[in-house]
């Protein structure tokens, strides 16, 4: 059997809080991120990217830390990201927690940083994130850097394919005019991803409701979709997801409720030297 | 509950398996040094990572001995996820390296079957027995896998728990005697993996 298509939820954390934003720019302020992951990981979820997005490097320790507390009640994947630059950064990640790492701006300024991973950790454990616009490349289609910020001239085609022969596992695709706008993903745009590679392919960026998500899959041919914004304000968000997608015919894993045994707590583990 | 203990050889996720124990109420320890395996009725061999450098760790921490030791007492289990699972068997082609050998077999590349590898992602794992470990689950059940090796010899009668396929039949789960492996990630399977995992700390040793 092929691997069961994956529902992403997605937390953006903007110094310290989750944010929503709106073509990368933060809007709203939703809250805890603690709150959220429980949340998400209680429901059916099949996987949780966090990644960090302040401008400055200044909520970094913080936001370690809360990745720390979080994996310690995560029970699905959890994959991490924001501001890596080297090594050293993939390294502090997966001591946090982190099951994966997502690589943006500091793969594309030094794309050996992927090598790296994959020498280092497995190819599995690097997701490619890619923001996208549209521009004048040969696809059509042109890389952005620092948080969808900055043009960089680059066919977004011949970066997923180098990523991809670099050792990336898995790349994630959002395009920055759809972000937040909750007019569904750039079906065009992931289309394009998935038939120029040959890892697995996260689309993500601009769910408004469910169908945008079947879309992402069918019409896209993703393997994962993922969303933020949306699953905040429902309640039950992700299992109505799932149950959608699911009555949709879309082969993936049943909403289960899981409630962990035990409740949060404020008492910090540390992660290594337990004992 | 007897105490687990959780074997630190220097790779892979040993922070996911902690966690979920911890979750789940269950005394644990971590096995650091090879004096401190007498403490422990249960281990855990978990591990992301090359076969290769697992068995090289576990053999330069002296951990080799003290496995086959545990295991020759059966009132005594070893549960082995992911890497911790396929060094239970005899060899890899992950580097051409020797195995604990436990288990009949080689572990393959899942590479030429079709499929896109590594295998990421939840997937389907029947289980055609009613055992210990999967206890209050059904089958198929779905649990997280990332691997990019595998047991594709399936003729383990009596022995294999627990099957998926992806580009072929290979091995998910397997028991016997007293020697439990997984090739999923239990720790990160949610409902149905935290189940598993209850169930290896209700196992009585006897």
């Amino acid at each position: 059997m092929p691997v069961k298509n994956r529902l992403i939820a997605t937390l953006l954390v903007h110094q310290g809080v989750v944010v929503q934003t709106r073509k990368f720019r933060a809007t709203n302020i939703i809250g805890n991120v603690l709150t959220a992951v429980e949340f998400f990981s209680t429901w059916a979820v099949d996987e949780i990217v966090i990644l960090e997005i302040s401008q400055d490097r200044k909520g970094l320790p913080q936001f370690l830390e809360t990745v720390k507390e979080i994996s310690a009640r995560c029970f699905v994947p959890l994959s991490v990201g924001g501001k890596i630059r080297n090594l050293d950064h993939v390294e502090s990640y997966l001591e946090a927690g982190a099951d994966k790492v997502v690589v943006n701006t500091g793969a594309f300024q030094a794309p050996e940083l992927i090598e790296g991973i994959k020498n280092r950790y497995g190819s599995q454990c690097c997701i490619v994130s890619m923001d996208v616009r549209d521009g004048q490349t040969q696809s059509g289609f042109e890389v952005m850097i620092n948080n969808g910020r900055e043009t960089t001239g680059k066919n977004a085609i011949d970066w997923v394919r180098e990523a991809e022969r670099l050792g990336a596992g898995e790349v994630l695709v959002n395009h920055v005019e759809y972000d937040g706008n909750k007019n569904g993903y750039h079906l065009g745009l992931v289309r394009k991803i998935v038939g120029e590679t040959t890892i697995p392919v996260i689309a993500m960026g601009g769910v408004g409701e469910w169908a945008h998500l079947a879309q992402g899959l069918s019409e896209g041919g993703a393997d994962a979709v993922a969303a933020g914004n949306i699953f905040h304000y429902k309640e039950h968000s992700t299992r109505l997801a799932k149950e959608f997608l699911l009555t949709q015919g879309f082969s993936m894993r049943k909403a289960q409720f899981y409630k962990l045994p035990k409740a949060r707590t404020q008492e910090y583990r540390p992660i290594s030297g337990q004992r | 509950m007897e105490k687990i203990g959780i074997i630190n050889y220097g790779l892979g996720n040993l922070g996911s398996v902690r966690n979920a124990l911890a979750a789940l109420d269950a005394p644990f320890g971590m096995v650091e040094k090879a004096e401190e395996f007498g403490q422990y009725s249960k281990l855990i061999l978990p591990g992301v990572g090359n076969f290769c450098q697992g068995m090289a760790n576990l053999s330069a921490l002296e951990f080799l001995p003290k496995i086959h030791k545990h295991l020759q007492d059966s009132s005594r289990l070893l549960l082995g996820i992911c890497l911790g699972f396929q060094m239970l068997f005899q060899s890899s082609e992950e580097g051409d390296a020797k195995g604990l050998g436990i288990l009949p077999h080689k572990v393959k590349s899942l590479k030429g079957r079709g499929s896109k590898v590594p295998h990421i992602g939840w997937n389907e794992t029947s289980l055609p027995m009613k055992t210990r470990l999967f206890q209050g689950l059904t089958s198929p059940a779905d649990f997280y896998y990332v691997h990019s090796y595998a047991v594709t010899e399936t003729e383990l009668p009596g022995v294999l728990t627990g099957k998926c396929d992806y580009g072929g039949e290979f091995l998910a789960s397997v028991e016997s005697g007293n020697v439990f492996g997984v090739q999923f990630h239990p720790e990160k399977s949610q409902g149905a993996g935290m189940q598993m995992l209850e169930n290896f700390t209700k196992i009585p040793c006897r």
